[in-house]
């Protein structure tokens, strides 16, 4: 079934879903639709067949013959019902007709003298109540009215005459009971049709208005048809007509094996969603593609290929440019922390100086290296911060990695007017992470913690602590500020959300960095609000460094330290 | 420099060692001066005793700079038309913000003496002819 994604609003921002599978295909249904009239058709020809066999039969057999011919009419006439479709009148017309049935062979061995039942009042009065309750709707009106004439049928054949004038009587109103029912569904029919016509329409309006190139090829790759986008985006912009044509050619990749396994799933009758392609550039500009396809099979074989591609360039190149932003707001703040560090200290160094000079006593030089450490201390948290990652350090002391953390977020902290406690035991096991990952990560969700509070009216309060959880570390930080909704989680997480205007905050951006980097430990973050009290709760977990590791982290130490 | 006798100083500021630095030198200059670690102290001593100018760092824990300064706009804002900021937070956007909108004179660390007897001459001057 080719689907489409729904024409893209003003403004609005659709997700990258090339092929949706809600809208159906009209090359699909008016197929149905044929096969629906042709069997309408053999079901004209079947129940016109049995009629003229029930007549034939009734006059060259005995009653109880003629009475057991009919009988196979009528379970002809219910199988031919129960075929049509699945619609309710579909069934409520086999229903009738099986009564119907009933009540014929019931009335005719009554009067035959076959049977004599005390039950047949009963089932007369079924047939009866069956009819009115179907006489709700046309069809049962018909088929109602059916039944009641031959049940009137089978009483009154007292003489050969009025017994065949009477059953000549109920064949007309069968018969025109069925024309009522064929009429009907002829009428069906053509509203499907329409209905098909209505649908092809907006399907055709609905592919030339999508900004997503929607093409079927046939299964040797070839174009049979395609939108104004994919003439536009494949063509060169000059908009040729692309029918006839290879559509892998079309689409000059970088890499065209890299498509093959694809083709090969989709040619086994596999769909496949968003594989992202590089074209060459033909026109100069190296192009970012999604490509999805669904293969469309009749009887086990696959017929055509629904194809959709959507040119994603201008998104990659957005996203680019966010996570350059991301960097650059990342570094301000740390920036904006450091330089709080730093002048503290050196406003303590120039004061100690010039104050002894104005008093004219001697500087306190203790306290001036004392402030120098303060400085080098800062300095080294900032070298940590943009040195390279250092895959040779798999584990990491929690401890000391949420020291150097703090030492560049604890003023923004202050800032804020967040009030920090901190609750690491100094025995924690370490833990299995790249200390530059980790450390990175601290600082983003203190960043991010206390972004939530910056505007919080509430008391703002961030508590920090760790613990052994059997073999992992579990890292806590729980805040007071706003809770974020449930659903807001993922996005959080996975950043989702578009950016936020100010270039200030990192809200959207700070904690997908810190998933991605304890996904890479093999560590877990969870998001979820703070149950104590209003805010949240970030929590990492991250394995514990096993005694191999431990041995080489406290080796690499000693070699350091000497 | 001129010496501002009989003047009284309240310096805030949770870096024991500068306000300590910045005690000497203001004794040292003539005038009296009473230091407090947070916000909150300094509200305490705000309230028993009048001072000529108050040298407030912004960032300190309990109650900051930025709180203490909106109390005394509330509850005596001629005190907080005293008040001198001193701030380490030079790049701060919330900080520059606040300062500016207080109207209030600002020393960014670290600053030179000169700048801070100039700014405290010119707050003590305002002071003594109100």
């Amino acid at each position: 079934m080719m689907t489409l994604t729904e024409p893209k609003l003003e403004g609005e921002v659709s997700s990258i879903r090339p092929l949706d599978v809600e809208e159906p295909n009209v090359h699909r249904a008016v197929a149905d639709d044929a096969r629906t009239r042709l069997s309408w058709e053999m079901r004209l020809v079947l129940l016109g067949a049995a009629l003229v066999a029930g007549c034939v039969l009734y006059i060259v057999l005995p009653e109880i013959a003629y009475f057991i011919a009919v009988t196979l009419v009528l379970i002809a006439l219910v199988a031919v019902s129960f075929a049509m479709d699945t619609q309710q009148s579909s069934w409520l017309i086999s229903g009738a007709v099986a009564l119907m049935h009933i009540a014929w062979i019931a009335f005719a061995l009554q009067f035959t003298g076959h049977l004599n039942s005390p039950l047949l009042p009963l089932l007369y009065l079924v047939v009866v109540v069956y009819a009115i309750c179907a006489s709700s709707t046309q069809t049962g009106l018909v088929t109602g009215g059916a039944v009641i004439a031959l049940s009137a049928q089978a009483l009154m054949m007292g003489t050969a005459s009025s017994a065949v004038l009477l059953t000549l009587a109920s064949h007309s109103i069968l018969l025109i009971s069925i024309s009522w029912i064929v009429s009907k569904y002829m009428t069906q029919l053509y509203q499907a049709h329409d209905t098909a016509r209505h649908k092809a329409r907006r399907y055709w309006e609905m592919t030339e208005s999508s900004d997503d190139a929607l093409l079927i090829v046939d299964p040797a790759w070839q174009v049979q048809e395609a939108n104004a986008t994919a003439a536009r985006m494949l063509g060169n912009g000059d908009g040729p007509r692309l029918e006839g044509k290879n559509l892998v050619e079309l689409l000059q990749l970088r890499h065209p094996e890299g498509l093959r396994p694809y083709q090969n799933q989709i040619l086994a009758g596999e769909s496949v969603s968003e594989i992202p392609l590089t074209t060459t550039g033909g026109n100069g500009t190296p192009h970012t593609l999604l490509f999805s396809a669904l293969p469309i099979a009749e009887e086990s074989q696959i017929t055509t290929i629904n194809v959709a591609i959507r040119d994603i360039t201008e998104l990659c190149q957005t996203q680019q440019e966010l996570k350059h932003l991301e960097k650059f707001v990342a570094v301000r703040h740390v920036l904006t922390s450091l330089g709080h560090t730093l002048n503290n200290p050196l406003a303590i160094i120039r004061m100690s100086i010039q104050v002894a000079e104005v008093i004219g006593e001697e500087p306190d030089w203790h306290e001036i290296i004392r402030q120098l450490d303060r400085c080098n201390a800062a300095i080294r948290g900032l070298e940590v911060y943009v040195a390279g990652r250092d895959e040779s350090t798999p584990v990491s002391d929690v401890n000391e990695v949420m020291e150097q953390a703090l030492v560049l977020t604890q003023p923004q902290l202050m800032i804020t007017g967040v009030e920090l406690e901190q609750d690491i035991p100094a025995n924690l096991p370490l833990a299995h992470a790249n200390r530059h990952s980790l450390y990175h990560s601290f600082i983003n969700i203190i960043t991010y913690v206390w972004q939530t509070m910056e505007d919080w009216p509430g008391p703002r309060k961030l508590h920090i602590e760790a613990r052994r959880r059997f073999e992992a570390v579990e890292i806590r930080f729980r805040s007071t500020g706003p809770s974020p909704e449930p659903g807001e989680v993922p996005e959080l997480l996975k950043g989702t959300e578009p950016i936020e205007e100010s270039q200030d905050k990192f809200m959207d951006m700070g904690l997908p960095v810190v998933y991605s980097t304890v996904q890479q430990a093999g560590g877990q973050v969870l998001v979820s609000p703070n149950r104590q009290e209003s805010g949240m709760l970030v929590k990492i977990i991250l394995p514990a460094a096993n005694e191999e590791e431990v041995k080489r982290h406290k080796s690499s130490r000693g070699s350091v330290n000497k | 420099m001129e010496t501002p006798n009989g003047q009284r100083i309240l310096i805030v500021d949770d870096e024991d060692t500068l306000a300590r630095l910045m005690q000497a030198l203001l004794e040292h200059l003539g005038y009296a001066v009473d230091r407090a670690a947070d916000g909150e102290k300094a509200l305490q001593m705000g309230a028993q005793r009048s001072y000529s100018a108050v040298i407030c760092d912004l960032l300190m824990p309990i109650l900051n700079g930025m709180e203490l300064f909106r109390i005394w706009q509330h509850q005596s804002p001629e005190l907080a038309q005293r008040v001198i900021f001193v701030t380490g937070d030079n790049l701060g956007t919330r900080t520059n913000r606040f300062v500016e909108l207080s109207g209030q004179p600002c020393l960014y660390k670290p600053f030179d003496i000169n700048e801070l007897t100039t700014v405290l001459d010119d707050v003590t001057r305002v002071y003594a002819g109100s």
